[in-house]
């Protein structure tokens, strides 16, 4: 006969609906006769009702936590609770029967009716609690809503690493913990435990969920964790579930390595001996980083309308940033005078092509009054050294291509005072190949050029 | 039965009016009608993003777009690269003669494959149990990267540490038609744009006197999926590559006849053009707009064309460098004619070199002979190619992908079943090897490998539209937002797949 009583402990989360909707019904019935102030002849038979469904209710809901494994500290509010709206409706109905409740009788109805709404809605969602997870009503909230009823918000962690940080960052604090946060913790974690598996905290994560533990020592591919995120995302065993964000293939790798490793809690990345190529993809990485930061305003597109009528080139760099590429490819003949075309966007050139032009010495002059150009080519023009020692002003100038003009070795004693230089271009000029091949420590890379590929013996071989 | 010649030429009258009465007759006569049905498409064609400057502003009237199309225009993102040369093998080169070192594979030579391998699998050719056919090549690992590059590229291996490699790309085609198509437009079937299209449709091109995509072929023959490689689809037609011949006229009729100037020409122009704007004033028709734009860029191609196209006056050293061969239909030659287009603001520079198909049924397609030599003619140049942009500053600026449309079987083709007498590879897309080079590409690096004999990829695979993904990418497109609108709904070059091969990213 025990399969009756697991059978009718099921049934609860049917029952529990009576009383719910008896005592519901109880208050509209209520509102409906306020008006005329008439005691409505059905709410003492409703609260006959609400209790005995409630009584069945009760013994269902004892029933499931027999049979279902629950652990007492875990039902014992939504027990306790369900026991006490029971008794409270029972009394409702008998107030008007026996006499020893009269007292009760001078409670005005509609207090004794929301004492009555609020006892069932707070069993209600106790027992949704058990059923769903902690949280799982509030979860939806927008995050301020959340934050001003002072429930726990879910926080994104950031992986901080750079090219320059990422040896002595903390391999599980700086890098795992932060994945398993940002892609994991959602449903395993302090919320929620689904499949009894938590992954917020070191001793949650050794002790693995329902099944066992989900790190093997130094085994990623016998580690339940990375062969669940290994499977493939039609298996319904693959984690995360498919309608979640999943993680990306320089996530998995890296919790593998963590794993082969031992799956450290302490000590840095360079300390548990993890390649550079892992930690990679980690850092951040932006085409925009080239560039100055983006603080001005664009510039109306009208203002670029002269220059492009006088045939220079002017675009913006992307759509997302306000700075400006100049090129005066379709303009062969661009010398100094049209310098004055880039007078209203001056602060936003950060790419100046002059390269073939006739622009000659005394343009460094003017290019020192574009305080964020980045990449300069001045290649196949006139050019030479004298004057360029102005441009050590332009505090974010990286590249400089002075290709096929006629700049002496007298330049690169001058390039030492560029503060963002990183790499000059001077092939096909009056600079001797076997020069420094960097300056500043190797801050600054020169591109000398002239490759020859040498004939080998095998060129000329045809099978 | 002789007829009224009346009622004949009765029936004349009325089969020459129909004859006459076009669908252009037809739609201006229905107005109301179809006029209302064509505009309720058109109008929704039209639901613009304030932030998408691709399209018109308003449904009236051309937008700046329609009447400059090859305007540049900016990125959303700030971009790594501003032009692209794709470098084609066409018939798709042996990666197992070349890149992918598999020395099991070597020892499992002339063994019969595994028919756990075949099940299930399509071969072009092979047929029954091939034999395994072990690499035909030395290997070597060379630079400060160790990637593996074989002995079939010495020159190449000077600059292999420029590159990153893709070591396990797999396409589901494996028929030369198909497979050009899904790597050059993201589909197998005809119809969409190619990459270059894309590219040149969503950016422009910078010099106002060249196309803005070009593509130069060599090896003799045109790719097996045609012209659709480097169509613009259902683009507007003036972004669809523009073929150059690297021998003799680089655009054929591109001369003037004798006897006719250019101011003649000029003004003969500007009067077609006159009424194809009269045209487009009564019919709104956009592919009238790209013929005005085709007839003035032809115009201004006149002169800057020849005057790009001519490797004749590089210096000695550079030609030398790449080994051109002037008057004659050549890899290395293109690949300089790549490089002073790209110097020149051209957006996409498409190369296809005819040749890499090596099923080893004669000796010019054996991987023991032809193969060799074809790589031999695209040694040197590929790297004098590298080599070149670096020194003039266009590598950081420009990506440089090499690729075939599939790789090739690590079993020996058995044509029929029957044991062949060359030494052939049957097509196979599981896994083949793809390079890319130049800004925003990590140096050196190497995604991606295959099992012991080559045949799949383990770790690192990566489809066509990763591949594509990671192009749009460094061009400053993110591949999922970049689409357009085409009998509605939106289109991408990625359809719904892709992902940006971080990996190989600086």
């Amino acid at each position: 006969m025990e399969w009756v009583s697991e059978l009718l402990g099921r049934l609860h989360p049917l029952v529990i609906h009576l009383p719910i909707g008896f005592l519901v019904l109880g208050g509209l019935l209520w509102l409906k006769n306020r008006q005329s102030s008439e005691y409505p002849a059905l709410l003492p038979t409703l609260f006959l009702w609400t209790g005995l469904a409630g009584a069945l209710a009760c013994l269902s809901g004892y029933l499931l936590y027999r049979s279902g494994g629950y652990a007492y500290e875990s039902v014992e509010t939504h027990l306790w609770f369900g026991l006490v709206t029971t008794l409270f409706c029972l009394l409702l109905y008998a107030k008007d029967k026996a006499s020893f409740l009269a007292p009760l009788k001078k409670l005005p109805l509609s207090a004794l009716l929301g004492l009555g709404l609020v006892l069932i809605a707070i069993t209600g969602h106790k027992g949704g609690t058990l059923t769903h997870g902690e949280g799982y009503l509030s979860e939806p909230l927008p995050r301020a809503v959340k934050k001003a009823l002072g429930l726990p918000v879910f926080e994104e962690l950031p992986i901080a690493l750079t090219a320059d940080n990422w040896k002595d960052a903390d391999l599980y604090d700086g890098v795992v913990h932060p994945i398993l946060n940002n892609k994991c913790v959602g449903c395993h974690g302090p919320t929620q435990a689904k499949g009894g598996l938590r992954l917020h905290r070191q001793e949650d994560i050794l002790s693995g969920g329902k099944n066992g533990p989900v790190i093997g020592a130094k085994t990623p591919d016998r580690s339940e964790l990375l062969v669940r995120i290994g499977l493939p995302g039609e298996n319904e065993d693959h984690m995360p579930p498919l309608e979640k964000e999943p993680l990306l293939r320089e996530e998995i790798a890296l919790l593998k390595a963590w794993v082969a490793a031992g799956h450290p809690f302490e000590g840095s990345i360079g300390e548990h001996g993890l390649e550079m190529a892992l930690l990679e993809p980690f850092f951040p990485k932006n085409a925009a980083d080239y560039y100055p930061d983006a603080t001005l305003a664009p510039v109306p597109a009208d203002s670029l309308k002269t220059a492009r009528d006088n045939s220079l080139h002017v675009e913006p760099l992307s759509r997302d940033l306000p700075w400006l590429r100049v090129s005066a490819l379709n303009k062969p003949d661009f010398s100094l005078a049209d310098t004055l075309l880039m007078e209203p966007f001056v602060s936003l050139v950060v790419t100046l092509d002059l390269s073939n032009t006739r622009i000659n010495d005394s343009l460094y002059h003017y290019l020192k009054r574009l305080p964020n150009l980045t990449v300069l080519n001045l290649a196949h023009t006139t050019v030479t050294e004298r004057g360029i020692e102005q441009l050590a002003s332009l505090g974010n100038l990286k590249n400089l291509n002075l290709n096929h003009t006629e700049i002496t070795p007298a330049l690169l004693a001058k390039l030492e005072a560029f503060p963002a230089l990183e790499k000059v271009y001077v092939f096909g000029t009056l600079l001797p190949e076997d020069g420094p091949k960097s300056l500043k420590d190797g801050t600054v890379t020169i591109e000398y050029g002239g490759y020859v590929l040498p004939g080998i013996a095998s060129d000329s071989i045809s099978y | 039965m002789s007829r009224d010649p009346l009622d004949r030429l009765l029936e004349e009258l009325r089969l020459r009016e129909a004859q006459a009465r076009t669908r252009r007759h037809f739609i201006r006569q229905c107005t109301t009608g179809m006029g209302g049905l064509a505009l309720s498409g058109f109008l929704a064609s039209c639901q613009l993003n304030p932030t998408e400057s691709l399209t018109a502003q308003t449904g009236k009237g051309p937008s700046k777009r329609d009447l400059n199309p090859l305007a540049p225009l900016p990125p959303p993102f700030a971009p790594r690269v501003k032009s692209v040369i794709y470098l084609h093998m066409a018939g798709s080169p042996s990666q197992l003669e070349m890149f992918d070192y598999k020395p099991e594979l070597a020892k499992l030579h002339n063994q019969a494959c595994p028919q756990s391998l075949l099940q299930g699998k399509k071969f072009a050719f092979i047929r029954g149990t091939p034999k395994l056919l072990g690499p035909q090549a030395r290997f070597e690992q060379v630079g400060e990267s160790g990637n593996w590059v074989s002995d079939n590229l010495p020159h190449f291996k000077k600059v292999a540490d420029e590159v990153a490699f893709l070591k396990a790309v797999h396409t589901d085609q494996f028929n030369h038609g198909p497979a050009q198509l899904f790597m050059h437009t993201g589909t197998p079937r005809l119809g969409r744009p190619s990459i270059g299209a894309w590219v040149t449709y969503g950016l422009g091109s910078e010099n106002q006197n060249l196309p803005g995509f070009v593509v130069l072929t060599s090896g003799g023959k045109n790719p097996s999926a045609g012209k659709s490689v480097w169509g613009s689809g259902f683009l507007p037609s003036v972004y669809q590559g523009v073929q150059c011949r690297s021998k003799g006229d680089p655009v054929l009729y591109l001369e003037d006849p004798k006897g006719l100037s250019r101011d003649l020409k000029k003004s003969t122009i500007e009067a077609i053009n006159k009424i194809n704007q009269a045209e487009y004033a009564q019919y709104a028709d956009p592919e009238i707009l790209a013929r005005i734009n085709q007839y003035e860029m032809a115009y201004r191609m006149q002169l800057a064309v020849p005057e790009v196209m001519n490797i004749n006056d590089e210096p000695q050293e550079v030609r030398d460098l790449y080994g051109v061969a002037p008057g004659q239909e050549s890899f290395a030659n293109n690949c300089l004619l790549a490089r002073k287009l790209v110097e020149q603001g051209v957006r996409f520079v498409q190369l296809f070199d005819w040749g890499w198909d090596s099923h080893g049924t004669d000796p010019s397609t054996a991987i023991d002979l032809g193969l060799r030599n074809k790589c031999r003619e695209i040694d040197r140049p590929i790297t004098a190619l590298l080599l070149d942009l670096k020194q003039r500053g266009l590598l950081e600026q420009t990506l440089v992908v090499w690729g075939g449309e599939f790789g090739r079987t690590p079993m020996q083709e058995n044509r029929e079943g029957k044991e062949m007498g060359f030494l052939g590879r049957d097509h196979h897309g599981d896994a083949f090897t793809m390079w890319l080079a130049g800004g925003g590409i990590r140096k050196g690096a190497c995604h991606g490998a295959t099992d012991e004999i080559g045949f799949a990829g383990m770790e690192g695979r990566v489809s066509v539209h990763d591949v594509h993904a990671t192009m749009l990418h460094l061009l400053g497109f993110d591949h999922e937002q970049f689409t357009f609108d085409f009998q509605g709904r939106p289109f991408r070059l990625t359809d719904v797949q892709g992902e940006v091969i971080k990996e190989i990213l600086a």
